[in-house]
């Protein structure tokens, strides 16, 4: 366990280091802040061009940058947002909260949602519940989160006003990007949960419980779902990592000041510092649940084998 | 985990649990409140609004009355100070400032206020609520004093004075503004470093190691600009995209920079009460404020990034009001108690030819993104040559081919006008009224096969995508009809980013749709778009412009200066140097707390709203 543990943890370092690269590649690519920043009418002065790269370290070579970068990101540390003149780290924290808030509260949906629809779709395999079922989880899996979201707007908050149509000042603002965030994985809950219920209903012990007279509803929810859990639970680090990472168009369509919209605006200002700081933060939140996962696997089921 | 706690109840209370938690999480938000200046000094009183407020009348300064000695000077070479527009009068609600007034923004930036530390998109949205500059420009483009009372240039055409508004406190308790924050904060848009707009243009005016700055008394301003500076005014004014405005220099000196950025104590209607980055800036009105009292006690710019989300919220109550995109109308005009306010000529359109740099050709500071070989392009800056007459006869022929009527009708819905020649349609009294292409593809087929490409050839276009009205669509829209006439536009979808380091870079080849706001006169866009040693481009420079440009940059003398700039746009449509597409109308729906204010509307940055505090409650 030890050394699955160890080998575990390089396999993540090397990942963020291989990201780490990429990113900072990507943003480079993209376009140069100072083209943003001086606006058309900076103009007949080429020494503002060359001032801001050496305020903002962009007259450094590549390789240099690259290094301190590094070398801020093992610290914790992403270096000052070009756009907002404060610690990129610092605004990556206020963002992650709104994102994390939002991440949980879609995961709450999909759990919520989810499992008790498949495991109805299970129990009447065939039947009226078990149509809606799949109609729920076609749509989850196959329109885009932008088209729910709006969609989701125009009747409960255009047409009913039962809910704000966006921001997050009133409480109310959470269940609509929430919903729209979690759809996906309600479907996926929905599926693995009526796949993994349909095996086990159909088992030797359960049909046993029958015969010994238990009720069904004993067999459903104490015997059979126990069982079939498993899959999705083991999903679920998965599925809070994509919640987090995969919140970008969702907080763009709800006006949800989160890190998605963070990495748009970073992305499109060129801010080099917190584009690669949200990148890293995507990554060390998706690799850490994937960690957690392993090892959890590891402990959960001794057949697997890692060594 | 014992087998009991699996049970239904068990698992459903515990998902419940962490459910209300997440909801009740939820409700908090991460506001940055602006912290009170708890190292203000002592604080000089608001002045009563009625002794700080004379009436319009005698607050317009008219150069010529207020400095005799000035008024040849005045009256020949100040064309943009000589025909000012008077200070809207003051003018107060019986009960104060009510209400709350939102707006939507589809993108506002961090809240910053500093002079050298505000960058864009903030730059352009700060100058809205919290911050004044030296001058207004109206609705007309005249300029008219807004923190200085009156002023004068001399007969050297080099020096100006500046008598400033007394009694106008800064924000926060920072004190009464005096000419040493003026000096101070506008020179500090041009300090090393800053992300200003117009850093070169105060670096000549308010810098100039062959004039001087300083402070005649406590609120009076001499500025020697070394050279002639007939556009002072434009850059001293705001809101405007190149805005200079005045913050308390006390406040930086005690905070820091960075402190006072956050917290910037300016002059303006509103002052900044908390925001939060990406989600809203909340400003609260300043009822006795010295110049205009808002008639809401509370403005919110809210940010919404998505088009379709903002219609919900307007539709909804949340906001009052937004730029809405012509597409949005009809969906707008559907629903009850919706008024429209316009504002005309928001931003000009025209097609960036790139790759035509002539000023260096055969030098050694020859463009990398110098493009002989392009049909439109000719290889030689001779305008007398078969080559240049090639050139520009494929150039007409692809601007005789847009049916500009067409784009303004079907793509902004009627809210705009179409415009061949760009940068002059706030001109048009100056304007020659032969500069018109209808659209005549079949003319433009003759042209092209008179160029030697009578089956046309290919080219890459590419939207200059920055949030004008229809960009995307216009550009799609032209390389429609450029297909009828042969020439095979490949459309490229970049981000402004990527395409505007090449337009500094001078690497870009291909055409570009572009939107430009109007300016005080074509010359500061041509000064921008056509200048070589300019840091931005349009695409494209030439000799014969450079020249003029050069020239015209520093006549004083109204009348020369148009003639030149007359001269350069004459060239430039003879040559078919630049294609324009048309003009653009903002559209700002307005809900049913909200009547226009249109008449009141500021030039300055014409993407943006402006003089919100004389936005006014519905009747």
């Amino acid at each position: 366990m030890q050394r699955f543990l160890v080998r575990r943890l390089i396999i993540t370092f090397i990942t963020l280091l291989a990201v780490s690269l990429i990113i900072f590649i990507m943003a480079r690519a993209s376009g140069d802040p100072r083209t943003l920043m001086l606006s058309e009418l900076s103009t007949g002065d080429v020494d503002q061009w060359e001032e801001l790269g050496e305020k903002l370290g962009l007259n450094k070579p590549y390789y240099e940058q690259y290094g301190i970068f590094l070398r801020d990101m093992l610290t914790g540390n992403f270096g000052k947002s070009i756009k907002e003149n404060r610690e990129a780290a610092d605004i990556i924290w206020e963002r992650l909260v709104a994102t994390f808030q939002l991440g949980v509260a879609a995961f709450a949906f999909s759990l919520i949602v989810g499992i008790p629809l498949g495991i109805l779709s299970s129990v009447n395999r065939g039947g009226i519940l078990d149509n809606i079922g799949k109609v729920v989880a076609l749509i989850g899996q196959s329109a885009p989160p932008f088209w729910i979201g709006i969609m989701l707007i125009f009747f409960f908050a255009v047409q009913l006003g039962w809910v704000p149509p966006s921001g997050r000042e009133d409480w109310k603002g959470i269940i609509l990007p929430a919903v729209t965030l979690g759809w996906f994985f309600v479907a996926a809950n929905m599926r693995l949960v009526r796949s993994a219920m349909l095996d086990v209903l159909d088992s030797e012990y359960v049909k046993l419980a029958r015969a010994k007279g238990v009720s069904s509803k004993m067999i459903i929810w104490k015997h059979a779902l126990r069982n079939a859990l498993i899959p999705p639970l083991t999903f679920a680090g998965v599925t809070m990592g994509s919640l987090v990472a995969g919140s970008l168009t969702t907080e763009v369509v709800f006006a949800w000041p989160g890190l998605g919209r963070l990495a748009v605006n970073a992305m499109l200002a060129s801010d080099y510092p917190v584009l690669q700081g949200v990148v890293i933060t995507y990554t060390v939140l998706y690799v850490g649940a994937a960690f957690l996962v392993d090892v959890l696997y590891a402990y959960i089921d001794p057949r697997i084998r890692y060594a | 985990m014992s087998g009991a706690s699996w049970s239904k109840p068990g698992l459903y209370l515990l998902i419940l649990l962490a459910s209300l938690l997440v909801l009740g999480v939820a409700c908090g938000t991460s506001d940055t409140p602006v912290p009170e200046a708890t190292t203000a000094p002592a604080a000089t009183s608001p002045p009563a609004a009625a002794t700080t407020a004379p009436a319009a009348a005698t607050e317009a300064p008219a150069p010529a009355t207020t400095a005799p000695q000035a008024t040849a000077a005045a009256a020949t070479a100040t064309p943009i100070a000589a025909p000012a527009a008077t200070r809207p009068p003051r003018v107060t609600t019986g009960s104060g400032p009510t209400g709350t007034l939102n707006i939507g923004f589809k993108e506002i930036g961090p809240y910053t206020g500093h002079p050298s530390k505000t960058s864009w998109p903030q730059y352009g949205v700060v100058q809205l609520a919290a911050f004044e500059g030296l001058f207004g420009r109206d609705s007309e483009g005249t300029f008219w004093p807004k923190l200085v009372e009156s002023w004068d240039v001399d007969n050297d055409q080099l020096t100006w004075t500046f008598k400033l508004e007394e009694d106008v406190p800064f924000h926060y308790d920072w004190g009464e503004m005096t000419a040493d924050d003026v000096i101070w904060s506008i020179q500090e848009f041009a300090a090393e470093g800053s992300f200003s707009g117009g850093v070169a243009q105060i670096r000549r005016l308010w810098l100039n190691p062959e004039g001087h700055v300083k402070a005649l008394d406590r609120y009076t301003i001499e500025v020697n600009t070394g050279v002639p500076g007939w556009d002072m005014l434009t850059w001293i004014n705001s809101p405007a995209a190149s805005g200079t405005w005045v913050i308390s220099k006390t406040q930086v000196e005690e905070l820091g920079a960075d402190e006072a950025n956050i917290q910037a104590a300016g002059t303006g209607p509103w002052s900044m009460a908390d925001n939060v980055t990406d989600d809203y800036w909340h400003f609260e009105a300043l009822e006795d404020h010295w110049r205009k009292p808002p008639e809401f006690a509370e403005l919110y710019f809210r940010v919404i990034p998505e088009e379709s989300t903002r219609i919900a919220n307007f539709q909804t109550g949340k906001i009052d009001l937004f730029a809405a995109s012509p597409d949005s109308i009809p969906t707008l005009a559907d629903i009850p108690n919706t008024n429209f306010m316009s504002q005309a000529g928001s931003s000009e359109s025209h097609l960036g030819i790139y790759g035509m740099w002539h000023e260096y050709v055969g030098t050694d500071k020859e463009r990398e993104g110098w493009d002989p070989d392009a049909p439109y392009i000719s290889p030689t800056a001779d305008t007398t040559t078969e080559e240049w007459e090639r050139a520009r006869k494929v150039r007409l022929a692809m601007g005789l081919a847009i049916d500009r009527e067409k784009l303004v009708r079907e793509l902004l819905r009627g809210e705009g006008a179409p415009l061949s020649m760009w940068g002059w349609a706030s001109f048009a009294h100056r304007a020659d009224p032969d500069w018109v292409w209808d659209y005549d593809p079949e003319r433009a087929k003759q042209l092209l096969a008179e160029a030697g490409y009578p089956d046309g050839f290919e080219v890459e276009l590419t939207p200059s995508i920055r949030g004008a009205p229809a960009e995307v669509e216009a550009c799609e829209a032209v390389a429609d009809m450029w297909q009828d006439v042969g020439i095979n536009a490949r459309l490229q979808r970049i981000p402004f980013n990527t395409l505007v380091e090449g337009q500094f870079a001078r690497t870009n080849t291909g055409i570009t749709c572009h939107a430009a706001q109007p300016l005080v006169e074509p010359l500061v866009l041509y000064g921008f778009m056509y200048d070589p040693i300019g840091s931005w481009s349009a695409g494209n420079d030439h000799p014969y412009l450079t020249e003029r440009l050069h020239k015209a940059s520093v006549t004083f003398d109204t009348d020369d200066r148009w003639e030149l700039q007359l001269e350069m746009a004459h060239w430039i449509w003879d040559n078919s140097f630049d294609i324009g597409l048309y003009s653009v109308n903002n559209i700002y729906p307005l809900g049913p707390k909200i009547d226009s204010w249109e008449e009141h509307l500021e030039t300055g940055d014409p993407r943006r709203l402006s003089a919100l505090e004389f936005a006014p409650h519905r009747k």
